[in-house]
């Protein structure tokens, strides 16, 4: 019995720290393996059917318009592109969200695993992915149409803000999903086809007239796209949003979708 | 230190809501080995799923304080779509242990040979339980928990894992559940049994098969 090993030691606070951030570290290297897999190109989608969407948006503008350029002389291309790949972010993990435990069932086998981890690594990803999406194509544009980003650390910003809005909402969506309410899995596509006109991606809220400004600017979506192309396009054209808002929001659906989550957990069927 | 209480679970099936556990109150140490015996339906792969955070209890609280075995007996823990070498360096990973000692020890402990690099979804039944079994003692786990034999394909295969667990109590914690009397004299020093949704212990192995047959 000398081998015996008596683990209880305390852990402290950072070494429980640095344990979930080695769980984080591992579940997304491994969802990097699952979605790459060895022979399949599945991120290339995330570049070619933005690019397809903005570039279809661009032309018709143009086709439309003829040689009129937009309110505010901005470029149509990095301006659809860009406001494309960042509100695919936000639809990407809402729509996923239902199915966040059916589809990493093996998962939950190790009980260092938690939900919350599983989801955090999946939507970091993601938001990993979308910025080297957004900035591959800022290069392009920027060698193309000679259209730099005013300021690339911005726009950054604004992504993760994207992220904070969308994680909250999907951890809300998993939670209600999961205390068995099939209506919330079936209303979610939907939701998210809905928002495109309400993102803010189509348009500046300055195009808008004054009482449909006020409505718009009840949606933290247009904020943080406002956000986001102020860092894109710089000073010059009026820029309408609050950080304020956009955290006190991201805040919200967080700590509500953690609660929520708490709460479903005893529901949850794996 | 594994400690359960006042653990209960209760599922909804259409629209009827059934308790399968009601206030289990249980701790287990490093060193313990304890068979849990209890009929079909009884409720003990949902108390194994519970102790492993496969599932959460409905109210209760489970305490881990030593580093607990994903239940073995399922084809759980691992990704069908990964390689096998795959699945043991995310498992090196998430456990912190070192990566290429861990892949190179399951490779070699469950005999899987040239198949390691190919996706798991093509192994037979046994190989997969052999990943899975050798995936848990490259962890070297403080507890294990098992769910029933250890149906490893051969019988050559189910012995060594036999052995390889009861060279490790004494050092870690075995919580196993069946409802054989012979599989927990095997590998047990203590039983306990599961009925009507409650759990109790038994010093003695005899006493608690006694009961166990007149259940």
């Amino acid at each position: 019995m000398s081998s015996m090993r008596y683990i209880p030691h305390e852990v402290g606070f950072f070494h429980a720290i640095r344990a979930r951030c080695r769980v984080i570290g591992a579940l997304i290297l491994r969802e990097i393996h699952t979605r790459f897999g060895r022979e399949n190109l599945g991120y290339i989608w995330l570049f070619v059917e933005p690019a397809m969407l903005g570039l279809g948006v661009a032309l018709w503008r143009s086709l439309a318009g003829g040689d009129s350029s937009m309110p505010g002389g901005m470029n149509k291309f990095s301006f659809f592109i860009v406001g494309y790949i960042v509100f695919y972010l936000f639809r990407t993990l809402v729509n996923r969200s239902p199915h966040g435990i059916e589809a990493n069932f093996q998962l939950f086998y190790h009980s260092k695993v938690t939900i919350e981890a599983v989801m955090l690594a999946r939507s970091l990803l993601d938001t990993a992915a979308v910025m080297v999406c957004a900035a591959v194509f800022c290069v392009l544009i920027g060698l193309f149409e000679t259209e730099w980003p005013s300021d690339p650390l911005q726009m950054a910003a604004g992504i993760l803000m994207m992220l904070g809005l969308a994680h909250g909402l999907s951890l809300l969506i998993l939670s209600t999903t999961a205390m068995g309410s099939q209506l919330v899995d079936r209303l979610v596509h939907p939701f998210t086809y809905l928002m495109l006109p309400f993102s803010g991606m189509f348009y500046m809220v300055w195009w808008m007239p004054g009482a449909y400004q006020e409505v718009l600017l009840w949606i933290p979506l247009v904020h943080v796209m406002e956000f986001m192309r102020e860092g894109q396009f710089g000073l010059g054209v009026p820029y309408n949003y609050d950080i304020g808002y956009i955290l006190t929001w991201i805040f919200c659906v967080n700590f509500l979708g953690l609660c929520a989550l708490k709460a479903a957990k005893p529901h949850l069927e794996v | 230190m594994l400690e359960l209480s006042g653990v209960r679970k209760s599922f909804k099936r259409n629209g009827i809501t059934r308790e399968v556990l009601k206030g289990i109150d249980a701790t287990f140490w490093p060193g313990d080995a304890v068979g849990i015996l209890g009929r079909n339906g009884s409720g003990k792969s949902t108390l194994i799923r519970i102790m492993a955070g496969v599932e959460h209890p409905t109210s209760g609280s489970v305490r881990r304080r030593m580093s607990i075995s994903w239940p073995m007996g399922y084809d759980g823990a691992v990704h069908s779509a990964l390689s096998g070498a795959d699945n043991a360096r995310f498992i090196a990973r998430l456990y912190d242990r070192r990566i290429d000692w861990v892949e190179s020890f399951v490779q070699e402990y469950s005999e899987i040979g040239e198949q390691f690099r190919q996706p798991v979804k093509t192994y037979s039944a046994g190989m997969r339980a052999r990943l899975i079994f050798a995936l848990s003692m490259a962890v070297d786990f403080d507890c294990y928990l098992i769910d029933e034999v250890i149906a490893a394909g051969d019988a050559r295969f189910a012995e060594r894992c036999r052995q390889s667990l009861l060279s490790r109590r004494g050092r870690s914690a075995l919580i196993l559940v069946s409802h054989q009397v012979e599989t927990v004299r095997a590998l047990c020093t203590h039983a306990a049994i599961l009925s009507d949704g409650r759990l109790k212990f038994h010093e003695d192995l005899d006493q608690a098969f006694a009961e166990y047959k007149l259940l």
